[in-house]
């Protein structure tokens, strides 16, 4: 599978570069498919989700800001609060991978309704992805191919996963 | 890798963000930026006296790691019980309130500005790329023969 890094452009400023990717040929980028799912029953999660990128274009992408899930990011970390509102679900999970402080790939995600994203129908792919992208740039970045120094360091690569 | 290639489609339309961040109430935004500058300082504050070590912080408190971590990771609402037994162990404030007694008194945030991070993008002894923050003024001295077992990729000025 082809993977095209793009800028979003709506996001980048002069601390965090935020890129997504477009898988193959399809006709939308990751990211932007992810933007126009809506989750009626999450809406203030998706309201404090882009409020944390908001401010992460000026405080740079922090590691902590980030949940962990193997090589992959997701944010945000849903608080106690938003799953007591949730009980069906662990709520929105939306899967990136945060290189730097300033370089984050913001990928696609769901409402994840299983403990472990491997087991969740809605996000599996999404999460699998994530760490076959991560896998492939760690290779890039190690091989000195990408300088995540560089301001643009992914603008337009095209990597095979 | 592949090399840079030209622009492939460059429409992308991202209409639920502009609708949603359009709609966001004023007291969320508010919130999730007050959340963060608690996050910021308490690595900030981690870093200081812990040498950005959450283990050392769990063994002060008493803690496992792992209840540690919930409060060190994600925007979260951290509660006033934990920022007190965070401030107590740190010895150093992690909020500042206003007082009416002091008419001039003015709300500093107790916080450095962004962008004064350095992180190190290395490879561990099993492969890994690994990265690890501190403090710009801890690193000026800092060569790259001192980080002993590991091979560092890059340095990064945040």
């Amino acid at each position: 599978m082809k993977v095209y890094f793009e800028k979003i452009t709506e996001f980048s400023g002069a601390v965090v570069d935020f890129y997504t990717v477009l898988l193959d040929d399809d006709a939308f980028y990751e990211f932007e498919k992810f933007d126009n799912t809506d989750f009626p029953e999450h809406a203030k999660e998706l309201q404090i989700m882009y409020a944390v990128i908001d401010e992460m274009q000026e405080r740079g992408a922090k590691k902590y800001y980030f949940k962990e899930e193997n090589a992959a990011n997701a944010i945000p970390i849903v608080t106690q609060h938003i799953i007591n509102a949730n009980k069906k679900d662990f709520g929105i999970r939306l899967y990136c991978i945060r290189l730097t402080d300033n370089v984050v790939i913001l990928l696609n995600g769901g409402i994840k309704t299983k403990k472990l994203p491997i087991d969740c129908p809605n996000v599996k792919q999404h999460f699998k992805n994530a760490l076959k992208i991560a896998k492939q740039l760690d290779k890039a970045i190690i091989a000195k191919e990408i300088n995540v120094q560089q301001k643009d360091c992914l603008q337009y690569y095209e990597i095979e996963i | 890798m592949a090399k840079p290639m030209a622009p492939k489609t460059n429409n992308m339309k991202l209409n639920n963000y502009h609708r949603i961040v359009a709609a966001t109430p004023a007291d969320v935004k508010q919130e999730v930026s007050k959340a963060m500058d608690i996050l910021d300082r308490i690595h900030e504050l981690l870093q200081q006296k812990f040498d950005g070590k959450q283990k050392l912080l769990a063994k002060a408190l008493n803690k496992s790691e792992a209840e540690v971590s919930k409060w060190l990771n994600g925007v979260q609402n951290h509660t006033i019980k934990t920022l007190v037994k965070l401030e107590i162990v740190f010895g150093a404030p992690i909020i500042a309130v206003c007082s009416n007694d002091d008419v001039n008194a003015t709300f500093v945030q107790v916080k450095q500005p962004y962008k004064t991070g350095f992180a190190k993008m290395y490879i561990n002894n099993n492969g890994q790329l690994n990265e690890e923050v501190t403090t710009y003024s801890e690193n000026k001295n800092i060569t790259i023969s001192e980080h002993k077992n590991n091979n560092i990729k890059a340095d990064l000025y945040l």
